[in-house]
């Protein structure tokens, strides 16, 4: 209800305004004399209430929505914010008010394959950075897009053999690089408009000499340190890494592991934290299968119980012919 | 408006007794809180037995007004399961019971359907002990206070003079009929320059919910604005206890005793 306050030198006069500025449909709520000299008169308009969700529908919508995020054990305070914000838009469809809670809490940021910084991919040990470089690379390749991979993890057994494996598949070049010299002449030698990925060694984010180490390798070269963090794991330990590896200039996230849980509040904390964008989702063993592109729908689908592979389409370059 | 989504019009009917009331206002600051706990008081003094229940669930803060320090409260409940009746504490100065809520629990804030609708069954069962049951509800229109409103036999919604305070209160009302079933409504104008004041701001009140809304919620109280609430919600004491003859008392014993006369 709008709700004004009218002055004028008579009763007429004040109603005179309350009709000229309410119109019509205005209600006269209350009158009084002023001295001698003035009326004032309240007068209330109520909006139509045509575009209001249907009672039940509105609760329904954001109990669904706060059982969702209780059952995925997203923090209090996040799923305080987020439930808040679905209130707001006051849509009927769970889905839709969940994504537009999500899309103005988080970043949605996905990887494009060309015309792109080289990418360096960067987490703790298996977190499932090779089989994302993997992946990106496999996507971009299906697009007819140049592609490079550099391993700097020269430490893991068996790290660059498994690179290898992928990009010999691939029919991609791929180098080894030491150090940040190293590197730099490796991204030299790939071509420029080639998208770029580069592997590292798993850093423990708790531990300043690994992030020390992988900031003098990627400091000599342009890349965008992009986290890989697989879903599922405790809430504060995530928000945790987030934060650590945000402090090295990571900007988003590629979630992995999504077929193998079934709770994504830590992967929510962890964006959270560190505020990072997401960019990726892995949600199948298959390299060919590739990684799902997210965006608010596809993870509000995700949170309200709908399985990866029906909660959005893949890449649309993607392919579910496994690489083997 | 749209005759489709608002109930039947409904006469003045008498109004019927209420053991479980709630407490809303759309607006903040008009003195919700303060009215739970000195309603609380001045019904224990008509010898009822009452449990006032801070469901303010985000920002609670009945316990700070009585200067309490729970034991427990309803962060416990729900962190760790355990039976709302330990989160019961008995405020002996005003012969009441509270359970505390806890400020800043945003779990409280955004507890699921679920969850709220349990909480709100175990309180029920609790309150079959008590003579009344008060919950002094959160400001604002959003799904945790109509949910635990819906749950009352009937509320108080209070207002000021304030057009912010009559207009949210409108549309607290309004909210409640159309989208949580809510039906028995009773206005109490708090912080009134005079009692033919506070009727002049029910009125307005009243002429927005008739015209608007079809229905005519009655008047339950008038509280007069007194500098000696103040002093006693400084004190952390209710004022009743605080200044038992001053005119906001006087008011507030007029509006138990107009409850009291319907005990249920």
């Amino acid at each position: 209800m709008r709700l004004r306050t009218f002055t004028g030198a008579t009763l007429q006069e004040a109603i005179r305004q309350v009709r000229a500025e309410l119109g019509p449909d205005a209600v006269i709520l209350e009158t009084r004399r002023i001295g001698r000299r003035s009326h004032e008169v309240r007068a209330g308009l109520d909006a139509p209430e045509t575009a209001a969700p249907a009672a039940d529908a509105a609760n329904d919508t954001l109990d669904r929505i706060a059982t969702a995020l209780a059952f995925h054990g997203v923090p209090a305070r996040l799923a305080d914010r987020l439930a808040a914000a679905a209130g707001e838009l006051a849509s009927a469809d769970p889905v839709l008010a969940l994504a537009g809670a999500l899309d103005s809490l988080f970043a949605f940021e996905p990887v494009a394959t060309a015309g792109a910084r080289p990418l360096a991919l960067v987490g703790a040990p298996g977190a499932g950075k090779t089989s994302s470089l993997a992946r990106l690379a496999t996507r971009a390749r299906l697009a007819g897009q140049a592609v490079g991979a550099i391993t700097c993890d020269l430490v893991r057994a068996g790290a660059e053999a498994q690179l290898a494996v992928y990009t010999r598949r691939l029919e991609i070049p791929a180098f080894r690089a030491a150090d940040g010299d190293g590197l730099a002449r490796a991204l030299t030698a790939l071509p420029n408009d080639a998208f770029r990925l580069i592997d590292t060694t798993g850093a423990n984010p708790r531990e300043p000499r690994d992030l020390q180490q992988l900031a003098r390798i990627l400091g000599q070269c342009d890349a965008e340190p992009i986290l890989v963090l697989p879903a599922g794991g405790d809430t504060l330990e995530m928000a945790d890494q987030a934060t650590g590896f945000a402090g090295l200039g990571c900007r988003r996230i590629v979630a992995t592991k999504l077929d193998l849980v079934l709770r994504l509040g830590g992967l929510l904390a962890a964006a959270d934290a560190g505020r990072l964008a997401f960019a990726e989702f892995g949600c199948s063993p298959e390299i060919g299968a590739g990684l799902m592109p997210v965006n608010p729908v596809s993870l509000a689908r995700l949170l309200l119980g709908k399985s990866p592979a029906t909660a959005a389409t893949p890449a649309p370059a993607a392919t579910r012919e496994p690489v083997r | 408006m749209t005759a489709a989504v608002l109930p039947k019009p409904q006469p003045a009917a008498v109004p019927k007794r209420l053991k479980v009331i709630a407490i809303a206002s759309g607006k903040g600051g008009v003195g919700k809180t303060w009215l739970a706990i000195a309603l609380a008081q001045a019904l224990a003094k008509f010898k009822e037995r009452v449990l006032l229940f801070d469901g303010d669930l985000g920002l609670a803060n009945v316990d700070i007004q009585l200067g309490l320090m729970p034991r427990s409260d309803l962060g416990a409940i729900v962190e760790q399961n355990r039976p709302i009746a330990s989160a019961v504490t008995a405020y002996a100065p005003g012969g009441f019971d509270v359970i505390a809520g806890r400020a800043g629990t945003v779990a409280l804030a955004a507890l699921a359907g679920d969850r709220l609708t349990r909480l709100a069954d175990d309180l029920l069962t609790l309150g079959e002990s008590y003579d009344r049951v008060i919950l002094d509800l959160g400001a604002g229109v959003e799904r945790t206070v109509r949910q635990l409103c819906r749950r009352a036999d009937g509320c108080i919604v209070v207002t000021t003079d304030e057009p912010t305070a009559l207009t949210d209160a409108y549309a607290f009302i309004k909210l409640g009929l159309t989208q949580a079933g809510i039906t028995d409504f009773r206005i109490v104008v708090n912080m009134a320059g005079s009692i033919g004041e506070g009727e002049r701001t029910y009125g307005t009140l009243l002429r927005a919910c008739q015209s608007f809304l079809k229905i005519e919620p009655p008047l339950a109280g008038i509280i007069r604005r007194d500098a000696r609430v103040k002093d006693s919600i400084r004190a952390q004491t209710p004022v009743g206890i605080r200044h038992p003859d001053c005119p906001a008392t006087t008011d507030v014993l007029a509006l138990a005793r107009k409850l009291n006369a319907l005990r249920p």
